[in-house]
């Protein structure tokens, strides 16, 4: 929850929010104040020109009254038709007035309200010879102008005219204004800057939403599960502006991630197989070549101990030790031979029928030592071409029809089919007799495994030999499987691509 | 570096903060403004200057029908007045308000109208009924107390305007424009007053007069300005305004196209077609030896000099007025003084002049007095040398105070 809070006021949003809410603040305030201080010189200009009138219009009363009654156009003058100017001002809409001499003795006007008048600034000035007028501007919307004219004629100072104006209704029309003024600009400031945050919303919203998909995405991933789909439901990416092309770039980048990674895992997969498989042959290699060795050691041992003297042992034992080295020379040589590899370029074209039909006659003799016959059948056309190592598909025949005569039943023969099949030549070798089970006829074509492990050892085989067949096969672009037939039997079916 | 920047930001927006606040706020104050120094008003006020004002106020009726004009004499005020069915002519001595001299003009008041006093006083013109259908143009000679019949016409729907020249020597008389028969010929005579004797005892004018002969064409205004002396009149016909305030069925065809035409006659009974010098609808004021004073609608006030030229110009002397009248114009007979009367708020008027030197007013109208009346009747220049109005304020039972001023300047 802290966290969060902190995460909260480090967030964009929330700081953009405060600048405009500072800045909008800022803007009304300076605006309030821009337009009290316009409006009061407006006021104070407007009031300043009234003045001016004021003051002209007294002097005209005061020269008119003096010469209305025939009065010296001086300052006694001015004494003697004090009352008279009064009235005349009066009369023009004057209030509040009182007439001074040059030293500030009333002469027109009420004593007791004059008293705190000459108090005033603006009295004061008027009597060193300065028309001044003070503006007081008071909490309820009060603004008296209290305006004191030194009253000059011919160049003297005749006299002080004081009067004052209230200009509160002026004042407080202007601090309506004002208030209405503030008001709009406040609103508009209100608007504009929630038109701006809205703004920023819209932006910063995706990519907060962007943020949190990624965090699911990660999530996800952890999970080993796919994440794009997550981000892809957001819609972003069909967005023409940059918050779009962010979320196309990040979805890519996001596919590369769990492209990468769908490869890693199948390469971990398969090297967890080799390594597995790599295991098992090691295992069986050992466990092949120490076999006659055991043989041979354990009839060394026993030749040793008897002595010269024990012909039969030395002829059974050295029988034993002959088969069993030869076995493993044998066993050698296919091994370095599973190893070997064809080169392409020594590949030539060979005519599969008659390939097949020497290893047939070859291989007719061991056939007949297990009382079995080959019986080879060629399909449709008179010529199978293909392209290889004619060593190395001779070996795959031997070998497969090796295994035939080995496992198959005494007395019934082994058929070898030969066809063609659109750009595919087929050969199939099919015996009686045992069958291989269906989870075995993969695992056959792998080093030394045997489906009984001690009949096919006692057969003289190396469990190398369908091995080699499959290696080859895969080399000249062709295949190898085992099935089995369903009156029991086994079937080695061989493909190669035409030439 | 960037901490010192936040630190500087955030004293920045203080500092704006706060003293944006302490000038928002309301709050008591008193600002001291001082005005212009005072030299320079009284230095404008100079230029044209009132040495003395005289006031002469009395009560008068609507039946009384006053008419006021100023005599040869500044402080002789001349009054007309109906008193017991007859016109009284009185000479008041506006210094001690006392009546120098009181005569009977005529005894059938009622039957009297268009009166006009000349100024100076020394004849009142009036016209009068005849008894057989007929008007009268009468001439009285306060002085003599003699009784002159200047003109008579026995059609009353013929209306006649009047006026004095300057020096009061001389009576125009014309008819108007607007009256029954515009296309009729129309005459300006001159009734040269001066030639009468003194000693006559003629019932009709047998002095000097000058007639002008006029062709009729159309509607119009006529004015007829004759210069202080008389020697030479400023004539103007006037049709595009008149037609401008007539129904359009009632507008003559043959004046479209045609504003004005003007001519000038001169004591030898010359009369001489002028250019015209304006194209908007002007009001003469004034004919004087410095040109011909007009005023526009919007109270404007130009002068054209030269008006006998080929092409005279129209010059503005002083702009539209501001307010919602234009003022009335008062130019004394040299034109070297002009003078405005302007209405303020609350019947308030005043009195504002300037001198013209060569044509040219001397900066702006100086306000020369201030005063509140309902209404102001009439002002004139006297002799160039005060200015004399006067204006009336409503009493009860149809009684009326009325003052008349003089700024002697």
């Amino acid at each position: 929850m802290c966290r969060k809070r902190v995460k909260a006021l480090h967030s964009i949003l929330f700081r953009i929010s405060v600048w405009i809410l500072l800045i909008g603040l800022t803007g009304i305030l300076l605006a309030d104040y821009f337009v009290r201080i316009q409006m009061r010189m407006q006021m104070e200009n407007q009031v300043m020109e009234e003045l001016l009138r004021v003051r002209n219009n007294c002097f005209l009363y005061v020269r008119q009254a003096l010469l209305l009654n025939r009065g010296r156009l001086d300052a006694r003058g001015f004494e003697l038709y004090a009352d008279e100017i009064e009235e005349m001002l009066k009369n023009a809409g004057y209030r509040e007035l009182f007439l001074c001499d040059g030293k500030g003795a009333l002469l027109a006007g009420e004593d007791e309200r004059f008293a705190p008048r000459r108090q005033e600034v603006d009295f004061k000035r008027a009597l060193e010879g300065d028309s001044v007028f003070a503006i007081r501007y008071g909490l309820q919307g009060q603004c008296k102008v209290l305006f004191s004219i030194p009253v000059m004629i011919n160049g003297e100072n005749a006299g002080i005219i004081s009067c004052s104006f209230d200009y509160g209704e002026l004042y407080r029309g202007q601090q309506n204004t004002i208030r209405q003024t503030t008001g709009i600009i406040a609103g508009a400031f209100a608007l504009i800057c929630l038109v701006i945050w809205l703004t920023v919303y819209r932006i910063l919203m995706p990519i907060r939403r962007l943020s949190r998909g990624a965090a699911e995405v990660s999530a996800c991933l952890t999970d080993g599960r796919q994440g794009s789909m997550i981000l892809e439901k957001l819609g972003f990416q069909w967005r023409r502006d940059e918050i779009g092309e962010l979320a196309a770039n990040y979805l890519e980048m996001l596919k590369v991630i769990e492209d990468q990674i769908g490869r890693i895992r199948e390469d971990r997969e398969r090297i967890v197989a080799l390594w597995n498989s790599r295991q098992e042959f090691y295992n069986n290699v050992t466990h092949e070549l120490k076999t006659p060795l055991t043989t041979i050691s354990g009839y060394a041992q026993l030749m040793e101990k008897n002595g010269p003297g024990d012909e039969r042992l030395f002829y059974t034992g050295t029988e034993h030790i002959l088969k069993e080295s030869s076995r493993l020379h044998r066993m050698v040589i296919q091994l370095l031979e599973l190893q070997d590899k064809t080169d392409e370029m020594r590949m030539e074209r060979l005519e599969l029928d008659e390939l097949l039909q020497s290893v047939t006659e070859s291989m007719g003799i061991k056939a007949r030592r297990y009382e079995n016959e080959l019986l080879l059948e060629t399909e449709g056309e008179q010529c199978f071409p293909v392209k290889g190592y004619e060593d190395r598909i001779r070996q795959v025949f031997i070998n497969v029809i090796d295994n035939a005569i080995k496992y198959g039943e005494r007395g019934k023969p082994i058929r070898i089919r030969l066809r063609r099949q659109e750009e595919r030549i087929f050969v199939t070798v099919m015996n009686w007799g045992l069958e291989i089970p269906r989870e075995d006829r993969e695992k056959i074509f792998e080093p030394f495994y045997r489906v009984d492990k001690g009949f096919f050892r006692e057969l003289g085989s190396s469990g190398l030999g369908l091995s080699i067949a499959a290696r080859i096969m895969e080399e000249h672009g062709g295949h190898i499987s085992a099935g089995s037939i369903p009156e029991g039997g086994t079937v080695f079916t061989v493909w190669f691509p035409a030439a | 570096m960037r901490q010192m920047k936040r630190k500087a930001c955030t004293a920045f927006l203080l500092v704006i903060l706060l003293t944006v606040m302490n000038g928002c706020g309301e709050k008591e104050q008193i600002r001291v403004i001082e005005l212009p120094p005072l030299e320079l008003e009284v230095m404008d006020a100079e230029k044209l200057r009132i040495n003395s004002i005289q006031e002469y106020a009395g009560i008068g009726r609507e039946d009384q029908r006053l008419h006021l004009a100023w005599g040869e004499n500044a402080d002789l005020l001349c009054l007309m007045k109906v008193e017991g069915g007859s016109y009284l002519y009185q000479t008041i001595d506006t210094k001690s308000n006392t009546v120098v001299s009181s005569v009977c003009v005529d005894e059938r008041a009622a039957d009297m109208s268009n009166i006009a006093v000349a100024p100076g006083g020394r004849y009142v013109s009036y016209e009068i009924e005849n008894g057989g259908g007929g008007m009268e143009l009468m001439i009285f000679f306060p002085e003599s107390g003699l009784r002159q019949t200047l003109h008579t016409w026995e059609d009353p729907q013929e209306t006649f305007s009047y006026v004095w020249s300057d020096d009061g020597t001389k009576l125009l008389s014309w008819q108007n424009g607007d009256t029954k028969n515009p296309y009729a010929d129309w005459c300006i005579t001159e009734y040269h007053l001066e030639s009468v004797s003194e000693d006559t005892q003629d019932s009709s004018f047998k002095g000097r007069r000058t007639e002008f002969l006029m062709e009729g064409q159309g509607h119009s205004w006529r004015m007829v300005l004759p210069n202080a002396d008389g020697s030479e009149i400023y004539v103007r016909e006037q049709f595009r305004t008149f037609n401008d305030s007539m129904p359009e069925e009632a507008v003559n065809q043959e004046d479209h196209g045609r504003d004005a035409l003007n001519w000038l006659l001169t004591e030898n009974a010359t009369k001489r077609e002028l250019a015209e010098y304006s194209q908007a609808s002007v009001y003469p004021v004034k004919y004087t030896p410095l040109g011909l004073f007009v005023q526009e609608e919007d109270g404007a006030l130009s002068l054209v000099e030269e008006i006998s030229a080929e092409h005279p110009q129209k010059r503005e002397l002083f702009p539209a007025a501001d307010g919602q009248y234009a003022p009335v114009v008062c130019i004394c007979e040299n034109g070297d003084h002009v003078f405005f009367t302007e209405w303020l708020e609350d019947s308030r008027y005043q009195i504002s002049g300037v001198r013209m030197i060569d044509g040219e007013p001397e900066g702006e109208p100086v306000v020369l007095y201030r005063d509140n009346y309902d209404s102001l009747i009439r002002m004139t220049v006297w002799q160039d040398q005060a200015v004399i109005f006067w204006g009336t304020e409503p009493l009860d039972h149809e009684q009326y105070h009325y003052k008349v001023t003089v700024l002697e300047y």
